[in-house]
């Protein structure tokens, strides 16, 4: 059992070796990268276009969720009055209330990103890109607790108001056991997956810092961050029985 | 093999449906699919409460075989 333990160490050890070797020459030949002025003026027209941007992002997110939130009601409402056994095509129907609450949790975080890293002292409409950036939250948010709310009226067993901080907490608790199993399986798999994102995005920050001297800042935020995974799962995992 | 049931066929004895079960139990119809296809293995309160409903015992309602 051990020796494959080895054997496996060592070559993803060897194999770093092969990447680091790569990436540093890489750097030590290509410093200047020519190709920086492309990002350059990527950036540039992101901020002279930054409302266009803006509905643009609305029409890949909010439109398609809008579209499965009226699909997922629709095939929720089916499911319930058929009173056969579950058949699977109806359940993936009325799983599209959860894809339309995921999409609109991408938007709300591209909307963030986009207010961020947009907004510029040069930008010519402030004023409506703030707007824009509200409205685009509200429009989540008032979709979102519509969801919510309509499941919660199609089953009487899930409590929790969408408006409140222990709604996370409130909902759970409410789950029967089946559906909490689904739930925590879930969250330890993306929690895993996370670490590993985790781990790459800050070798893309320090690769990033040498090559563009982007800063330290984003490279100090992923290591908090997954320092605060570690943290919270090995504090949780403590406090539960 | 393990863990398999008969609940299919209690729920036509007694002549309901999956949705009435899962409000008799507390649960979500989505559940009750899951325990009839074997998808999910419920927890001993859910076992009793089952068995309650159906008036049998647990081992007439699950029955549990070693896989060899």
């Amino acid at each position: 059992m051990f020796k494959s333990t080895k054997f496996r160490i060592a070559t993803k050890y060897a194999l770093s070796l092969v990447v680091g070797t790569i990436l540093a020459l890489f750097l030590l030949i290509g410093n200047d990268i020519e190709n920086m002025e492309l990002f350059i003026n990527i950036q540039n027209f992101l901020f002279n276009h930054t409302i266009y941007v803006y509905f643009l992002s609305a029409a890949l997110f909010l439109l398609p969720s809008t579209i499965l939130y009226f699909a997922g009601k629709k095939a929720y409402l089916k499911m319930l009055l058929d009173e056969d056994d579950l058949d699977i095509d109806q359940k993936k129907k009325a799983g599209y209330l959860d894809t339309s609450m995921t999409v609109l949790g991408v938007f709300n975080v591209i909307n963030f990103m986009q207010y961020g890293v947009l907004y510029h002292k040069t930008t010519e409409n402030p004023t409506t890109i703030l707007i824009l950036f509200m409205l685009g939250i509200l429009f989540t948010a008032v979709l979102q607790v519509s969801i919510v709310k309509f499941i919660q009226k199609n089953d009487q067993r899930l409590k929790g108001d969408p408006t409140k901080v222990t709604f996370n907490k409130d909902f759970i608790q409410s789950m029967d056991e089946a559906e909490q199993l689904k739930v925590f399986k879930s969250a330890y798999k993306s929690l895993q997956l996370l670490k590993t994102i985790t781990l790459f995005l800050i070798v893309i920050s320090i690769f990033m810092n040498i090559v563009a001297e982007t800063g330290g800042f984003a490279i100090v935020i992923s290591c908090i961050f997954m320092i605060a995974q570690l943290l919270s799962f090995t504090y949780y995992e403590k406090r539960t029985i | 093999m393990g863990l398999s049931n008969t609940l299919k066929v209690q729920r036509a004895i007694l002549g309901i449906n999956q949705s009435e079960l899962s409000n008799l139990v507390g649960v979500s119809r989505q559940t009750i699919s899951l325990i009839e296809r074997g998808d999910y293995n419920p927890s001993i309160t859910l076992v009793l409460k089952l068995t309650k409903v159906f008036g049998v015992t647990t081992e007439e309602l699950f029955h549990y075989e070693e896989d060899n």
